[in-house]
């Protein structure tokens, strides 16, 4: 008798010949990843952003039990958080970036033949440009990994009508959100798009609009619960300080304007030819400009805009010219690496994001230490420039910080919007109505006199 | 024996047109069946005048006139030589016996099997056969062996296989441990409330988080496999009507309206199967003259016989079931309920997926899915769950190599394969998914078929509360008579088998009857969240809790929303936000479902069908 069809399509050994090579490959990159975050730190060039999760990290290990719930539920971004917890090292969260990107990118290589999906692979998460964002900014790889697999995996599904590749496009762009509420901004033009492109009924477009965004909405409710139930304040993870909406466009031009004369040419020419090759694709063109766009108000450096446009270049491109595409796309990327690596030999500093170094190292426990000693209810005002570091106070009241709309009046006249103040070690300028209680490495701490 | 073909005799004696027996040659000619039985599937000629004219065919003489009279000439100890199954495999009934001669009645007397079976079987050379048609068969072997059907209905399983009947709800050990717990509980909650209800909120916790991780798993399986189909169009058209088997379908009625028996009727004629080669069974209970009534008036075709089930206990669809399977004829066999619509082409699929499936695999269970989805509020709810679980996770559990519990209808068994297992369980209320478990547990697999039944999804509140108590202590059943051996279960099954039944069988009612418990303290701690402080609780059972109550009603809401769009039923996605609201009412269901099985275990509540009809015909 004939055996079933459908026989081939079970599970097969999770002990396989592939899992064994996945391990190996992932646990390589774990070394390669750990290595280069580690000589990354030894030059100073480890971003705040970095230092921030591992600190919190810390922080929730040290915490009570209690406390360890507010700051597990209270910190935004949440994903990278919850990747780098079990780290407490800030060599860690580019370790488990790099990792958890990894695996979202595997199941898109199986568009390429082995040979060009190895060069491929290689040349993505082995380029400078690449292990350089990572210590960076963990986020925006996330963010951009999580993003343009969401995008790919609903063209995936235009293409082939497989529900799954809308549940797991919809999840992605979901988990979008536990990274960066950014992608709100993105989420309206795409619902424009789906609305006005998509060839369907126009009660299918409505509904394939809701199933779409469903997990984002969800995600963001489920954001909103959590803050509201720690804090009292849903909406308290957007006092982040890079998606603070309030201050999104100011933000936005001022990134635009160190941005832009930033872009060198020879950025440009690694994805020349795919853009040669693929001028056909309208579709292309059009994420490749949002991708564009939205690297250039992140503000971060050209590289990741190359390095994300070619590998969406290369799973995007179906309108080919070339009859050896594939191997034709590992030849660039190999060409991209060895070029890379020889500018990053070159000038290495160039490769990390200018934003000024603080040793927040030596901040972060002060912040611990005031967050002890601060009366339970208290209305605190923070006058810290890296004011993301106040999500640690776990006070029920969201402390003032220079986000809030309260901030300039509270600043003027303390006395009547706070009971606290956090200031910088070296700030001069008296309180006539507190008085200094406590001093620390970096920072000191005033109470309202009673 | 008459010279003349049959269709010329009929025509000759103006029972039938010359154009019915041309048409009838024609089907013949494709499907290669007799054509008498096709002349009275097509509804040409009524079985008795067919049968009166084979007889005078074969020069035999027709003794269905009388059955009382027939009655008196079957001598017992005769039938006391043949099973019941080879009186229906050969197509005759004993009557009596005179030295080397044994008188039959048939209702095939030219075929020459029987008398090789005969021979074989008693050495006997010569069979005087005499003519019955198939309706004057089903009620002599009706009157002979109803008793016998009936006790191997009702307690065939129980004696062959006590460990796997739910005629013992509880066993001794069950019943201790349960009791245990219940004192355990109750003793906590009054000397160690914290402590107590730490331990309730760590195991409901536990589990949910295993039951959504597992049916997150499943729904990944079975969306990986949702283009890939079972039998494609091609394999349908390249199918040989020749080729096909008889094929049994059985079809419990009770108290069914006449609109439901009309549609029933209506349904059958529209399958895309050759109708002398479908065996179909009304098993309509003996009080139930009004379904009777309603069958009769709705004239369906020849090919139906009516089976009536005596009465007795337990009155079950499962103790029905078992009595028809009695009467089956066909190599495969499917159950429907009275309201159902299946695909033209669902049997014509069953048998392609039959045969070109490995034999473990005995039964296919087909999709199920509503088609009066738009009615109310409920009935969206409704479609949106069956989408989700006939769509997702059933298709999960067959890629993943797990026991699969059969669903109400359309499965479709290997008729030996099923008589084999035992049939289904009468005292288990829902005896398809405890049939599912048991084959699987005995080393069977169950497949999916890519085509869908079509029910009435239940419109009226309180008939969904009946309906959903009885399929919740149903499962409880299963899971109790199934974890009466765990180690013989992980031993027939792996451990991922077992593991389906805690997760999928018992976690069904518990989950559903906890959930109401643990929706209920997180709208009071809600309310009260100030002044309620829960410093006992460890933050890992806080983690846990949180995921399971943000990320699970998610998960559970979007599975759902996806199983609609993959349906094209896109009116109904946003329907899904109100998911939570409709699994409050399940467990509420499920509490009932929990009572009753402490109460009364083997009560049939009986969905009460037409509601859809009535709803339409209302000014």
């Amino acid at each position: 008798m004939a055996s079933i069809k459908n026989q081939k399509l079970l599970p097969k050994n999770i002990l396989s010949l592939r899992s064994l090579i996945l391990l190996i490959l992932l646990g390589s990159l774990g070394v390669l990843f750990f290595s280069f975050s580690r000589w990354v730190a030894q030059n100073g060039w480890l971003s705040p952003e970095v230092y921030f999760f591992a600190f919190r990290s810390r922080l929730f290990h040290h915490a009570s039990p209690q406390e360890g719930l507010g700051h597990f539920f209270l910190t935004y971004p949440f994903l990278p958080f919850l990747l780098s917890l079990f780290f407490s090292s800030p060599l860690f969260p580019p370790v488990v970036t790099g990792i958890f990107v990894t695996l979202f990118a595997i199941p898109w290589l199986k568009r390429f033949t082995p040979f060009c999906a190895t060069l491929v692979f290689a040349g993505f998460l082995t380029s400078p440009f690449f292990l350089a964002t990572l210590c960076v900014s963990p986020t925006i790889i996330l963010f951009y990994a999580l993003f343009l697999n969401a995008l790919l995996t609903l063209l995936s599904f235009e293409k082939t009508n497989l529900v799954l590749y809308l549940f797991l496009g919809g999840i992605s762009l979901g988990l979008t959100i536990l990274v960066l509420p950014l992608p709100w901004w993105f989420l309206i033009a795409l619902g424009g798009y789906i609305l006005t492109n998509v060839r369907r009924p126009f009660t299918q477009r409505v509904s394939l609009l809701l199933v779409f965004f469903f997990p984002s909405m969800a995600i963001l409710g489920i954001l909103a619960f959590s803050h509201w139930v720690y804090s009292d304040t849903s909406f308290g993870f957007l006092r982040a300080s890079y998606s603070f909406l309030p201050h999104f466009p100011p933000f936005t031009w001022e990134n635009l304007r160190s941005s832009l004369p930033s872009l060198r040419l020879w950025h440009l020419f690694f994805f020349l030819p795919f853009l040669w090759s693929m001028r056909r694709e309208r579709r292309l063109l059009f994420w490749g400009a949002i991708l564009g766009i939205g690297n250039l108000w992140m503000g971060f450096p050209p590289s990741v805009l190359v390095t994300l446009f070619l590998f969406a270049a290369a799973f995007l491109g179906n309108t080919n010219p070339f009859p050896a595409r594939n191997t034709f796309l590992g030849f660039s990327f190999l060409l991209c690496l060895v070029a890379g690596w020889l500018l990053f030999v070159h000038n290495p500093s160039s490769f990390f994001a200018p934003i000024p170094y603080t040793d927040l190292s030596l901040k972060v426990p002060d912040y611990v230490s005031i967050n002890r000693q601060l009366p339970s209810p208290s209305k605190t005002l923070i006058l810290d420039h890296d004011s993301f570091l106040s999500v640690i106070l776990t006070t029920p009241h969201p402390p003032i910080t220079s986000e809030s709309p309260l901030f300039g009046m509270a600043t003027t006249h303390p006395h009547l919007f706070c009971d606290s103040i956090v200031a910088p070690h070296d700030y001069e300028n008296p309180f006539p109505q507190f008085e200094e209680v406590w001093q620390g490495q970096t920072l000191k701490l005033y109470q309202k006199l009673p | 024996m008459s010279e003349k073909p049959l269709g010329e005799l009929l025509v000759e004696k103006g029972f039938i047109s010359r154009r019915e027996v041309e048409q009838a040659l024609a089907i013949q000619k494709e499907t290669k069946g007799l054509l008498g039985e096709i002349l009275v599937s097509q509804g040409f000629i009524a079985p008795f005048l067919l049968y009166q004219v084979i007889a005078e065919q074969m020069q035999l003489p027709y003794v269905g006139k009388d059955l009382g009279e027939l009655v008196s000439r079957v001598e017992k100890e005769v039938i006391e030589l043949f099973s019941s199954q080879e009186l229906l495999r050969f197509h005759f009934f004993p009557l009596s016996r005179r030295e080397d001669t044994l008188v039959v009645a048939t209702t095939l007397p030219q075929n020459t099997h029987l008398d090789t079976f005969l021979e074989e079987k008693l050495g006997i050379r010569h069979v005087e056969k005499q003519v019955i048609t198939p309706y004057e068969m089903d009620w002599l072997i009706h009157f002979f062996f109803q008793e016998q059907f009936l006790k191997e209905a009702v307690t065939g399983l129980f004696f062959r296989s006590p460990q796997e009947s739910a005629a013992r709800v509880f066993t001794p050990f069950q019943w201790i441990m349960f009791t245990i717990l219940v004192i355990l509980f109750s003793g906590g909650l009054c000397f160690f409330p914290s402590l107590t209800f730490t331990i309730f909120f760590a195991f409901a916790n536990l589990f949910y988080l295993f039951n959504i991780l597992f049916k997150f798993l499943l729904s990944i399986s079975g969306s990986v496999v949702e283009n890939q189909e079972t039998v494609t169009e091609e394999e349908i058209r390249s199918l040989q009507a020749s080729e096909l088997p008889i094929y049994t379908i059985l079809l419990p009625l009770h108290r069914e309206p006449f609109s439901v028996i009309a549609q029933l009727v209506s349904s059958i004629r529209e399958l895309d199967y050759p109708q002398e080669k479908l065996d179909i069974l009304f098993l309509i209970e003996e009080d139930d003259q009004e379904t009777l009534h309603h069958c009769k008036k709705a004239k369906p075709p020849y090919n139906v016989r009516f089976i009536t089930i005596p009465k007795g206990f337990p009155k079950t669809k499962p103790r029905a079931c078992n009595f028809g399977l009695l009467f089956a004829r066909g190599e495969f066999l499917t159950i429907y309920d009275a309201e159902d619509i299946p695909e033209r082409d669902q049997l014509k699929k069953a048998v392609v997926a039959f045969r070109k499936s490995p034999p473990e695999i005995i039964c296919f269970q087909a999709a199920l899915n509503f088609y009066n989805q738009r009615q109310n509020l409920l009935t969206r709810l409704f479609t949106l769950e069956y989408s989700y679980w006939f769509d997702y996770l059933l298709p999960g559990l067959f890629a993943l190599k797990l026991p699969i519990p059969l669903g109400g209808t359309s499965n479709h068994f290997r008729t030996d394969a099923l008589r084999t297992l035992g049939g289904w369980d009468p005292f288990n209320v829902t005896e398809d998914a405890d049939l599912g478990m048991r084959a699987s547990y005995r080393g069977y697999r169950v497949g999916i078929l890519n085509s869908t039944t079509y029910e009435e999804a239940n419109s009226a509140l309180r008939n969904w509360i009946r309906q959903r108590s009885r399929w919740l202590k149903g499962y409880l059943q299963t899971f109790l008579v199934h974890n009466r051996n765990p180690w013989k279960i992980m031993k027939q099954s792996g451990f991922k088998g077992w593991l389906t039944l805690q997760i999928f069988i018992g976690g069904t009612p518990i989950g559903e009857a906890a959930s109401v418990v643990l929706w209920g303290l997180f709208i009071f701690w809600l309310l009260a969240r100030k002044q309620i402080a829960l410093p006992f609780l460890p933050p890992t059972l806080i983690y846990i809790g949180s995921f399971n109550l943000l990320w699970g009603n998610f998960f559970g809401v979007y599975l759902s929303m996806l199983a609609v769009f993959r349906r094209n039923l896109h009116e109904l996605v946003v329907f899904s936000l109100l998911n939570p609201t409709y699994w409050l009412l399940a467990g509420i269901a499920a509490w009932k479902g929990i009572f009753q099985l402490l109460s009364r275990p083997f009560f049939w509540e009986k969905t009460i069908h037409g509601l859809h009809q009535e709803s339409k015909t209302s000014p």
